[in-house]
């Protein structure tokens, strides 16, 4: 036992310092790939038992409009459905509603499906869908999603024994794309009514009509869904018959869980374990086409406030580095703040423009000529704060030092606690005082549009600094009431030309979904639609 | 007298440190409703009518009158963020939390003291060993103890669960084996030096030399001279170290993901849950005073000085 243990601690010190090896493989591999996967080999078989994990942690609840975080969503999307559905290559088909029709750009009509029916065995009404869709419309209800997208929405009405009718304030084609999110989710009214303050928790549970229902909720450990059998879509019948979702957050944890099998699959594995995980013999790292971006977020103060500093520090940073050591590989150097195939429609007129953007190499004579047109005190510090409990920010944050250091810049890490951080994104007061902060933002739904609105909008959620531009808001206004997707495209390709000449966040890398599998599971989809779309019903055995 | 004094000052304790953790709560950045919408931007109607749903608008020392008063009913009130029951919440949590610190505990008090006793009452390569052990022992911080333990005995070996705290009774002790070891592990090391020394200084004390040479039996001077009159100080550091447990088991927690109230903790603290925050650190505070007070008995039993010297 003695030299077991001993030859143990041997292998572990060699995997400790080995890392930096690992690194400039991932290098070499990294450079030649650019495609990124979608899917996973299709499932051949099914499963009595498949376990998966959530390294985000667990779900606060499983009510749909509280849903807006990984930990509730991933669950969600296997347990309710929404009236669209977010398809793996980033499509969006009609799924509770067979079909939507649009008579005018304020006008959405949706036909609801035949045959649809809760776990309990209840049919799928208009009440029920006119109901979910009004929640969001409702303060007593307290949701999560209400503000931009549904606070457009002038009514919602049954229109016919299986129509509903939405009437939007002003157009918005984006609307119907975000039915495929918790906005669009329908669950029972008459079990919401009756569960109460407990609706969503452990005691109230819910009433949905997905692929998956609750099974036993082992708080603080795992929740497990359970087949429903009689799901409507006999094409999609979910193939594991109980997938328990376990919720380990310390990355050590994950690593050791997944490499020893205890857990079959996890999305987003933390960076820390992906050298453990890619050479794992028990499984395989997928790296798949994602809609997140990892940024720099301006909050209107001190030298970052100028546009000028903003592009000379982004055209000085190593991003390709950034996303070799930091990212392990696993990311690529941001072109634009919409993260790269972040889009459904107008592929080759978003691709081509992509094309034209700046490229994401380093250009230092470029950013001291850039530099020579700021206005502001060049001499003040920069400070960029970043949640203390991951490290890899700061090494992303000294990375951008380096390169502002070769411009003349000072920029400097400022860590703060976790529960202190989430504050930078609500309250303006926690802003005051700092120069900018880090974020590994994602898009809600792929739509260039919604993506770029929410950051420079006038009303946008995440415009932080104060952005308003009235070219940009004339453009957002008739891209919202543009039908023609290409036409649209175009619109919005103007937009993020002006953004990234503006740069209100500097993006700094488009990370790839990591998802993790083990060999006897395969099946999930490996793009970026776990949030919303019911990847756990795709997951079954791989035949080996 | 003793102990009812030392009961009220616990509970003096309590309600001062539970005001203080509440203001603490209170002033830290941020609003509960604001990390519960998670930054979006939703109408001041829906923030308006969370902020109703769970009274965040009474003034401050409304609410902590409110939290006390529930609490003496026995009633903690509800978790901003799950909407349950924080009594609820902490039932299912707690036996993991208190399972690991009573075998933490136990490994401390049967290791550490015995290891402790063996290399104090032995001289020669055992004495060594047990020295080198617990130089060893005390300089490994406890996270990197559960990594290594972990890779050895989980991964490498595949003799325990990699995650998880189990189910059942048995499961359990499998689970938290490894959790509790390293958990122990720097205390068990502090532990055996002290009692080792505490020995060496009894057994060379006056009163034991005297007994040797009237010709008692080793044996019973050993057992009745030098290990019980060491203890004294022993039982002092074995009360202060499982009390620190309560702490350090939430390291522990995290590192092996196991569903106490320490992971709970973290939670709730980054979520400004204020009804868990200020559950847990109730139990927290309860804890030690509880086992500060039982060391103190203890310390009594085996001195009948120390009474008289309190009651005076």
């Amino acid at each position: 036992m003695k030299k077991s243990a001993l030859a143990s601690a041997v292998v572990l010190a060699l995997a400790l310092t080995g890392c930096v090896a690992t690194d400039t493989d991932a290098q070499q591999d990294g450079s030649g790939s650019d495609e990124l996967a979608f899917t996973t080999p299709p499932a051949v078989g099914e499963l009595d038992l498949a376990t998966w994990n959530l390294p985000f942690g667990e779900p606060a609840s499983l009510d749909p409009i509280k849903a807006f975080n990984y930990p509730e969503n991933t669950v969600v999307a296997n347990l309710c459905e929404g009236l669209m559905q977010l398809q793996p290559d980033y499509t969006i088909e009609p799924n509770l509603a067979e079909s939507v029709e649009t008579p005018d750009s304020t006008t959405y009509i949706y036909t609801i499906r035949d045959g649809v029916e809760f776990w309990n065995g209840d049919p799928l009404t208009a009440e029920d869908v006119v109901y979910s869709l009004s929640r969001h419309l409702d303060p007593e209800e307290g949701s999560y999603w209400a503000g931009d997208v549904v606070g457009n929405i002038a009514s919602i009405e049954k229109t016919g024994d299986r129509e509903v009718t939405v009437k939007l304030t002003d157009p918005d084609v984006t609307f119907n794309s975000y039915l495929v999110s918790p906005i669009g989710n329908i669950v029972q009214k008459s079990q919401r009514e009756e569960a109460g303050e407990d609706y969503g928790n452990p005691t109230g549970l819910v009433m949905c009509t997905g692929p998956f229902s609750i099974g036993d909720w082992d708080q603080g450990q795992s929740i497990s869904l359970m087949r429903n059998d009689n799901y409507w879509n006999a094409d999609k019948m979910a193939k594991a018959a109980q997938v328990d979702i376990n919720f380990i957050v310390d990355s050590a944890a994950i690593s050791s869980a997944l490499s020893t099998g205890a857990i079959d699959g996890s999305y987003d594995v933390p960076l820390g374990s992906v050298p453990t995980l890619e050479s794992a013999s028990n499984g395989t790292l997928y790296l798949g086409s994602s809609l997140q971006v990892m940024a720099i977020i301006g909050t209107g103060n001190g030298a970052f406030a100028d546009p000028a500093v903003r592009q000379a520090l982004m055209m000085a940073t190593d991003r390709q580095a950034i996303a070799d050591t930091v990212y392990e590989g696993t990311a690529q150097p941001s072109k634009s703040l919409v993260p790269n195939n972040g889009w459904s429609y107008g592929d080759d007129v978003f691709t081509s423009e992509r094309d034209d953007l700046r490229s994401a190499d380093v250009d230092i004579e470029g950013a001291k000529k850039m530099l020579e047109g700021a206005t502001v005190d060049l001499d003040q510090t920069i400070s960029i704060v970043y949640p203390a409990e991951r490290g890899y920010y700061a090494d992303i944050i000294s990375e951008i030092a380096n390169g502002g250091r070769e411009i003349g810049l000072a920029v400097e890490p400022v860590g703060v606690p976790s529960a202190q951080f989430g504050a930078f994104f609500s309250d303006p007061e926690a802003r005051e005082g700092s120069d900018a902060f880090v974020t590994a933002n994602y898009m809600d739904v792929p739509d260039p549009l919604a993506f770029l609105r929410g950051i420079v909008g006038p009303e946008g959620s995440q415009n932080f600094n104060g952005y308003d531009n009235s070219e940009v808001n004339a453009l957002i206004n008739e891209a919202e009431a543009t039908a023609d997707d290409d036409e649209r495209a175009g619109l919005v390709n103007e937009i993020q030309t002006i953004v990234m000449e503006d740069l209100p966040w500097i993006p700094i890398v488009d990370s790839a979904v990591r998802l993790f599998m083990n060999e006897r599971v395969t099946g999930v989809p490996a793009s970026f639609v776990y949030l919303y779309y019911p990847w756990a019903a795709d997951l079954g055995a791989s035949g080996n | 007298m003793f102990i009812i004094r030392r009961l009220f000052a616990l509970i003096g304790v309590l309600i001062v440190s539970s005001f203080l953790v509440f203001a603490g709560m209170y002033a830290a950045p941020g609003s509960p409703e604001k990390f519960l919408v998670q930054g979006r931007t939703v109408s001041p109607e829906v923030l308006a009518a969370i902020r109703k749903q769970y009274s965040l608008d009474d003034p401050f020392l409304a609410r902590f009158w409110n939290w006390l008063t529930g609490v003496l009913q026995g009633n903690f009130g509800q978790s901003l963020v799950n909407r349950q029951d924080v009594g609820d919440l902490l039932a299912t949590r707690l036996p993991t939390t208190i399972t690991l610190v009573v075998m933490a505990a136990i490994l401390i008090m049967v290791l550490g003291v015995g290891l402790g006793i063996v290399a104090g009452t032995r001289d020669g390569p055992l004495d060594k060993i047990i020295l080198l052990g617990s130089n060893l022992g005390f300089a490994v911080p406890t996270f990197f103890a559960a990594l290594i333990l972990m890779s050895i005995f989980s991964v490498g070996l595949g003799w325990f669960p990699v995650f998880g705290s189990g189910d059942g009774f048995l499961d359990r002790l499998w689970h938290l084996t490894l959790p509790a070891l390293a958990l122990a592990l720097p205390s068990m090391a502090v532990v055996a030096r002290i009692t080792r020394t505490s020995i060496r200084e009894e057994r060379g004390s006056e009163h034991s030399i005297m007994a040797m040479a009237r010709g008692v039996p080793k044996r019973l001077v050993q057992r009745r001279h030098v290990i019980r009159n060491s203890m004294l100080p022993v039982s002092t550091i074995v009360g202060v170290h499982i009390a620190g447990l309560i702490a350090g088991a939430f390291v522990i927690e995290y590192a092996f993901t196991l569903d106490g109230i320490g992971t709970l903790l973290i939670n709730a603290v980054q979520t400004k849950d204020f009804a868990v925050v200020q559950a847990i650190a109730i139990i927290l505070v309860a804890a030690f005073g509880l086992i500060n007070l039982l060391v103190d008995l203890l310390y009594a039993a085996i001195d009948p000085r120390v009474r008289t010297r309190g009651e005076g």
